[in-house]
């Protein structure tokens, strides 16, 4: 059984943007002030696959910025050109933040070791040596990763509820032989009382 | 027994935890920064401010900073963050679509996301630093959209890290358990030194969408209603206080006001006079010493004992 990789860039139904819309928009981009945005600061790479679904992976572009030297917020695009669709968020921790978590929450979590070791986590334009540093310590910190656009699905809008992902933790996850795959706990969310939502 | 909320930040502490930036950490920053593009970050073009409640939670309201990248004339991506600065947590992320698109979606979709139209005409939403007339356009189109907005990052009720599954959020309404905290409102405006009041007298020539789809806004036709019968456990009470979440929600106050046409603001005026109390012995509102925790009823079953001990 092979994994699968077949993220669609959605097509959003709609009408292309009109003029006066854009032009409005340029103004207020000129304008504003984007405080929390400016401190994004650097664009890494990596896959995603669900919790409860190994052989569905997406490929996930995180742009992201420091709270504090142990802390990062990142969204996740599925694309990092202009017309990325905005997919998903992971908050990465430093281990000694991660170990404060209640066990509960623990299992929101993923390590980042692997995926720096084995290249699969990068970042992209930024050259070697200088990546090192910082994927060193990104190979030490833990990550919480929620979707909520399944574009693997062919979803043409963010449809359904909130994913929690999952990163590699091992060789062999990502597109190979899956049977030898451990057994992850899937993490299956509905909402309580209002619907609940078939993930397959 | 192990809940997944969060320890609670005590005044002062540091959401998140954490050291500072190192001067290395730093120049790592800096260094991508000026060799990637960021283009989706480049790509975002407004600010909104507005406020969003939590749909298991309608009493919990926050003030949220949406940063909002428009893909299409009918689609609307946002980041969305508790507050202005640098500092701010990214708290999580809305769509929002225009009505058109809304109306395709199956039913039990609809029901995840809410109306903007109110929360528009009477000037909750407002873009800081744009003048009113600028936004004018946007404001109409915004108006007749819906939007679906997850929290990731309860920091409203202090969690340091992001703890949980996510929450689904609901935007402010008219009435009911919909209706803003003013409270929070007037905080908001004297911020950004505007008047939601002023505002939302210039927005009233925004034309009203002609229909909402009642499935969205899920709580207005499935929330408000009583318990018909007692039910469950008992909840244990806690009396009004005079800061954070002991507030009461001054609509209610008023509407308790008119009922017997008294007003509470005299009435406190005329008080002044009752003495404090020497001594609050700090036991007692047990929430303000342990930061807005409550107490709540758990009922577990149990091994019943059939046999009464020998005398």
């Amino acid at each position: 059984m092979e994994g699968v990789n077949v993220s669609t860039h959605p097509e959003i139904p709609g009408e292309p943007t009109q003029t006066g819309t854009a032009l409005l928009e340029k103004a207020t981009a000129t304008i504003q002030g984007f405080g929390p945005v400016n401190k994004i600061h650097q664009h890494l790479c990596a896959f995603h696959f669900y919790g409860h679904d190994m052989t569905r992976q997406v490929e996930a572009h995180h742009f992201c910025g420091h709270l504090n030297e142990e802390f990062r917020q990142c969204l996740i695009y599925d694309r990092p050109d202009d017309d990325g669709r905005l997919i998903g968020l992971e908050y990465i921790v430093s281990e000694q933040l991660f170990l404060t978590l209640p066990d509960e929450e623990k299992k929101f979590w993923h390590s980042h070791e692997f995926e720096v070791k084995s290249g699969v986590l990068f970042m992209p334009g930024v050259p070697g040596p200088i990546q090192r540093q910082d994927l060193e310590k990104v190979a030490k910190t833990y990550g919480k990763v929620i979707h909520f656009w399944q574009v693997d699905k062919g979803d043409n809008l963010p449809l359904g509820i909130p994913q929690v992902m999952m990163a590699l933790t091992r060789d062999g996850q990502l597109h190979e032989n899956l049977a030898k795959a451990p057994q992850q706990q899937a993490l299956i969310m509905h909402m309580a009382g209002i619907i609940s939502y078939d993930n397959t | 027994m192990a809940t997944i909320n969060g320890t609670g930040a005590q005044a002062g502490e540091q959401i998140p935890p954490g050291k500072p930036m190192s001067m290395e950490q730093h120049m790592l920053d800096k260094g991508a920064q000026m060799l990637q593009s960021l283009m989706p970050i480049k790509h975002m073009n407004q600010h909104v401010c507005t406020f969003a409640l939590y749909s298991h939670d309608m009493t919990r309201q926050i003030e949220t900073h949406h940063y909002v990248t428009r893909v299409n004339q009918d689609f609307l991506q946002c980041a969305v963050y508790d507050t202005d600065d640098s500092t701010g947590h990214l708290i999580g992320v809305e769509y929002i679509v225009s009505d058109r698109i809304f109306e395709t979606l199956p039913p039990d979709e609809q029901k995840l996301w809410h109306t903007h139209a109110y929360e528009i005409k009477s000037s909750l939403w407002v873009n800081p630093r744009v003048p009113e007339m600028v936004v004018r356009p946007e404001l109409e189109n915004l108006a007749k959209t819906y939007g679906k907005f997850w929290c990731t990052w309860q920091t409203d009720r202090g969690d340091k890290l992001p703890m949980g599954p996510p929450a689904l959020m609901m935007s402010p309404q008219g009435a009911g358990i919909g209706v803003v905290n003013p409270v929070l409102v007037q905080k908001r405006d004297n911020k950004y030194n505007i008047s939601s009041d002023a505002l939302k007298s210039a927005r009233v020539e925004i034309a009203e969408p002609e229909w909402l789809n009642p499935q969205a806004d899920y709580w207005k036709q499935h929330h408000d209603k009583g318990d018909k019968l007692p039910m469950g456990p008992p909840a244990l009470m806690m009396s009004p206080q005079g800061a954070g979440i002991g507030v009461v929600n001054p609509v209610l106050v008023q509407k308790r006001d008119d009922k017997y046409n008294i007003s509470s603001d005299a009435l406190k005026s005329a008080r002044v006079e009752i003495a404090e109390p020497e001594w609050l012995n700090p036991q007692a509102d047990y929430w303000k010493q342990h930061h807005d925790k409550g107490f709540a009823v758990e009922v577990e079953t149990t091994e019943m004992k059939k046999r009464a001990s020998f005398p």
